[in-house]
């Protein structure tokens, strides 16, 4: 392994505002992005009346897998930081939901596993263990981070594999959603598709601001140079650390909407090959682009859902499909929309 | 209690040789072409279902076996040929997405010709049988057929890299490949070759194991992360580094799933270990690979 | 724009989903298909259940039926989803086909919440059945106590008492252990679970080794069943009696494990060479369809349809009409290829349960021989408790 080539930024381009005007340019295409957001308003009422009611919790897992694959955005796409280990804090943040159900009545308060208690507790422990994986995993670079992050991911799916009161290998299933009172009633698929719209929403605008204010704007530049950014005297190992307890607390959330959404937790959510598949939705969406981790799960997941009804072997097509993007060279779908005339380096890495 | 440690020491032996097979070839490929392949058990599923196709073919494993390696080795220069050369200069991010959706394909194209269920290959009729080692202790006679053609296979590959002219080359892309190349060594036949080499490991490995796991799709994708752990310890590029590492887990594994359940009922005799065990074994490994990356990043043997 | 353009095209890829057949029963059969232990036994039961219903004419009652199928991955998640889908968009009003018992737990409460018929074709869990009973929720496979229990008495009345015990990591695994530990009486020489995607049984034969039983249960189906079979005898460990619950040896496994499999005993609700008439029948039109034996899951596929196509016709073809239609298949009492079977008050399975031994013939061929009934007409200890709304 060369020592001496840096690492090949994935996001920042050779100038933060550069970045910043890219990431402008991606995220305010102003008519389709309303029309986007119209769309899915309306989406419930649509397929009610289309009769295709099943299609609110497709949309609703769909926006859960949006959320996890956004916050791993801000790792691969803004950091710079390439994570194989990322369904780890989506699955423990769905397993912190099983544990408190479990635990509610008798050693917890039967309010615990209430959506205002339990989804930040949720948060709290998937962010917790990015702040250990990550103060350890943070020391490595490159490939040897990949592998690090990997192994953690599996040793905790083990680690659920292994207890037995959790169903061990077969998962569990949970009596219900969470309970969140002021009449809304999670079990009602339009109501959980409206909390996870909004809950998704306010990801997206806080990922987006926290990307271009002054702390987005540094892990920028330390992924685009750490050494120089070191040099200059920026505790650099305390903001990649950052980022990568941001960006597992918010995986958090989106696992503990997952539990929700299934009503129901296993260690298969841990797996390597999900970590594998956040990674994919990401790139095939655009990494570094905000609106990649939107594209590339609707495209995945969508291609899933028509496809798996046509043919036993829709997952060599959605193979083919990732090898042509990355044969291709392209910056992902967020790539091909994004005509500002950034032509090389920067957004998406190559 | 020794024949249990005996027979489970020689257990460990025998997925010790098995994972070299796999992450000998993953860490040439890795070290000397710079390639993550996460697809390198898709490989070694080819060659179980190959082996599988050429015994119902011919009739005989013996026969299937050196076919199926050689018919892995033919399918890996295709792939090469077509992808993977395309994949050099990529990122590594670039390169597990790639490899990543090899995955998904050679998964559904086998599952085109074989169909989704596990095949069973049968031990070939005079190996089914025990044999015995010492003092009223047998052993399975395929299982050290197993052993035997793994120790085998280190040796021939420990000479070919030392002694051959490839081997040579090997050497030389891994240690510096611009100046190998500047020498005048043909990179892309050596990469070409790598790969092929690689592939023969892991077609031989999915043969051997075929009557003892029987074969199926996805079989790759639980092996090839303990695959890549071999490599991380053992040092990228180091033949000699996957060879101690894969023993190394391949008894950590082995000691700790069978040993461990029964220590750990000697401990907590109320307590039943059966899925806890297993668990902690699996998390031991990786706990190991966690260690020797951040004590020696570079792995147990540095190559370059 | 682009975003607007595929959520119109993804709508108009839904409409047309499934023109429903206005008087059609609509049988969603949830099994495995693409991943998991439960892949050769999931199409093994549904060809059972199609060859039923090729000989019923493709009807049930009467009634055509259109079937639906669904692929779990053996995956509780995957098959929850699957089932959602189908209960919501497909509106089917009938689910069985499931193979994998994880898969169980999480789909029948499921199904029976949005009251859709769940018909388990495999093992039934006590905890679906006796005192947590629910009026959607039938068992036509057979109940996992039963079988073991019933194992558990023969081997006590063979004075057999270190018995080592080994089963699947399943969920249903447990139950097996346990019954079967009950009815034995004297404590296990050892009892241990692997992971149902083991395909290398070393380290659980070693420790079976090393404890010395008089004989072994075993809990393993389908390529489990083969694999440990076939390492049990290459281990040299066939001369300590192998036992277990059918799958262990059924025609598949059999077929599959060769001699291995010789002198395995197992208990099962059926065997292909009962005597009765059904039985006789159902055997030679499988061979003559098929050119092979029939084994347990064809078995239980055929009979179920056999039971829905009794119930149907109870219910008159009205099976809209819920309470109906579960009273009318709860009262079904048909002579199938096991024997008689009826359904008791908690929808568990009432029939006859054999012992089984694998023997070689002179001409070297492989059979199961039924030994005896060793229990007749038998019911789940504790069915009475079951309250169901009337």
């Amino acid at each position: 392994m060369d020592a001496t080539t840096s690492p090949v930024p994935l996001a920042a381009a050779p100038a933060a505002p550069a970045a910043d005007a890219a990431a402008q340019s991606a995220w305010r295409l102003p008519m389709p992005a309303m029309l986007a957001v119209l769309a899915t308003l309306l989406f419930p009422a649509a397929a009610t009346w289309a009769g295709q009611d099943f299609y609110i919790g497709f949309a609703s897992r769909v926006m859960i897998f949006v959320m996890a694959v956004s916050s791993l955005n801000l790792l691969v796409g803004y950091a710079g930081l390439v994570s194989l280990g990322h369904a780890a804090y989506f699955g423990f943040g769905a397993y912190v939901i099983a544990m408190l159900t479990v635990a509610a009545g008798k050693l917890l308060p039967s309010w615990a596993t209430s959506a205002w208690v339990a989804w930040p507790l949720a948060m709290l422990g998937s962010a917790l263990l990015a702040l250990l994986v990550g103060a350890v995993a943070l020391r490595t670079r490159q490939v040897y981070f990949i592998m690090i992050t990997l192994a953690f991911s599996q040793m905790v799916y083990f680690l659920f594999i292994g207890m037995a009161s959790f169903g061990s290998d077969n998962g569990m299933s949970l009596p219900g959603r969470s309970p969140v009172g002021l009449g809304v009633d999670l079990a009602k698929d339009t109501h959980f598709f409206y909390v996870v719209l909004a809950l998704l929403v306010a990801v997206l605008l806080g990922l987006r601001s926290l990307v271009r204010s002054r702390f987005g704007v540094i892990v920028q530049a330390i992924a685009a140079n750490e050494s120089r950014m070191s040099a200059i005297g920026f505790p650099v190992f305390r903001y990649k650390l950052a980022c990568f307890v941001i960006a597992g607390a918010v995986a958090g959330l989106a696992g503990a909407l997952l539990a929700n959404q299934n009503s129901y937790v296993s260690p298969h959510m841990l797996d390597w090959t999900k970590s594998g598949l956040l990674l994919v939705m990401l790139i095939l969406g655009g990494a570094g682009y905000l609106a990649g981790g939107i594209y590339g799960t609707v495209a995945l997941l969508v291609l899933e859902e028509v496809l798996s009804s046509h043919t036993p072997y829709w997952q060599a097509v959605v193979g083919v499909c990732i090898v042509a993007v990355v044969v291709v060279g392209n910056h992902g779908i967020a790539g091909m929309f994004d005509r500002s005339g950034q032509s090389s380096g920067g957004h998406g890495g190559h | 209690m020794t024949t249990l440690m005996l027979e489970q020491a020689l257990n460990g032996l025998q997925l010790g040789l098995m994972l070299f097979l796999l992450s000998s070839g993953l860490t040439l490929i890795f070290g000397i072409m710079n390639l993550i392949n996460l697809a390198h058990g898709s490989l070694y599923m080819i060659g179980g279902f190959l082996a599988v196709a050429f015994v119902q073919w011919t009739g005989s494993f013996l026969l299937a076996l050196p076919l199926a390696v050689l018919g892995t080795a033919v399918v890996a220069v295709c792939l090469e040929a077509t992808l993977v050369r395309r994949l050099y200069g990529k990122s590594h991010l670039s390169q597990v997405l790639a490899t990543f959706g090899l995955i998904l394909i050679c998964n559904d194209v086998v599952r085109w010709f074989f169909g989704a269920n596990a095949v069973m290959l049968e031990v070939p009729a005079a190996l089914a049988r025990p044999v015995p080692i010492v003092g009223g202790f047998s052993y399975s006679a395929y299982r050290l057929l197993v052993i035997s053609v793994g120790l085998a296979t280190a040796v021939l590959l420990s000479l070919l890299i030392t002694k051959s002219r490839l081997g040579m080359w090997i050497r030389a892309g891994a240690s510096d490949r611009e100046m190998a190349r500047a020498m005048g060594v043909d990179i892309q036949r050596v990469f070409t070759l790598v790969f092929a080499l690689g592939a023969a490991l892991c077609g031989l490995a999915g043969a051997l194991l075929g009557p003892l796991l029987s074969v199926q799709v996805g079989m790759g994708e639980s092996i090839i992360i303990l695959a890549f752990v071999v490599v991380v310890i053992g040092g990228t590029g180091s033949v000699k580094g996957a060879f101690l590492g894969a023993l190394a887990i391949g008894m950590l594994d082995t000691l700790g799933r069978s040993l461990l359940p029964v220590w750990m009922r000697t401990q907590w005799p109320g307590f039943s270990p059966d899925t806890m065990a297993p668990a902690v074994a699996a998390i031991l490994t990786y706990a190991l690979m966690v260690l020797v990356l951040l004590w020696r990043p570079q792995g147990l043997f540095k190559t370059a | 724009m682009r975003a607007a353009l595929a959520l119109s095209s993804l709508l108009a890829a839904l409409a047309p989903g499934l023109a429903p057949a206005a008087d059609a029963i609509r049988l969603g059969f949830l099994a495995t298909s693409s991943a998991g232990p439960t892949i050769g036994v999931s199409k093994e039961v549904r060809l059972g259940f199609d060859f039923a219903l090729e000989r019923l004419g493709g009807k049930l009652g009467g009634v055509p039926v259109e079937v639906l199928s669904g692929d779990d991955q053996a995956n509780p998640d995957v098959g929850k989803q699957v089932l959602d889908r189908m209960i919501k968009r497909d509106r089917i009003d009938l689910l069985t086909g499931t193979m994998a018992s994880g898969v169980i737990y999480a789909t029948v409460p499921l199904a029976t919440a949005q009251q859709v018929f769940a018909v388990n074709l495999n093992v039934g869990p006590r905890d679906l059945v006796a005192d947590k009973c629910n009026p959607f929720y039938f068992n036509t496979g057979w109940p996992i106590e039963s079988v073991n229990e019933a194992l558990g008495k023969y081997l006590f009345s063979q004075g057999v008492k270190k018995v080592f015990a080994i089963g699947a990591g399943v969920p249903v695994g447990r139950e097996h252990v346990e019954s079967f530990k009950r009815a034995l009486g004297t404590p296990l020489a050892g009892e241990i679970y692997y992971k149902p995607q083991t395909l290398d049984f070393s380290a659980e034969l070693a420790q079976i080794r090393a404890a010395q039983p008089e004989a072994v249960y075993a809990f393993a189906f389908g390529p489990l069943a083969v694999n440990f079979v076939k390492q049990y005898a290459q281990a040299g460990l066939s001369n300590i009696p192998l036992y277990g619950p059918a799958p262990l040896a059924d025609e598949d496994t059999i077929a599959a494990a060769g001699e291995a499999m010789v002198g395995v005993i197992t208990a099962g609700h059926w065997n292909a060479d009962l005597p009765n008439e059904a039985n006789k029948a159902f055997v030679a039109a499988f061979q003559k369809k098929h050119g092979r034996m029939p084994s347990l899951y064809h078995e239980q596929g055929y009979t179920t349809a056999m039971l829905l196509d009794a119930g149907v016709k109870a219910a008159q073809g009205r099976i809209d009409d819920k309470k109906a239609f579960r009273k009318a298949l709860a009262g079904v009492s048909l002579e199938a290829p096991r024997g008689p079977v009826s359904f008791n008050v908690d929808h568990s399975p009432v029939q006859n349960i054999y012992l089984r031994k694998v023997f070689k013939t002179e001409k070297g061929e492989l059979v199961n021989r039924t030994q005896r009934m060793i229990a007749a007409g038998q019911q789940l200890r504790g069915a009475a408790e079951c309250r169901m709304p009337n």
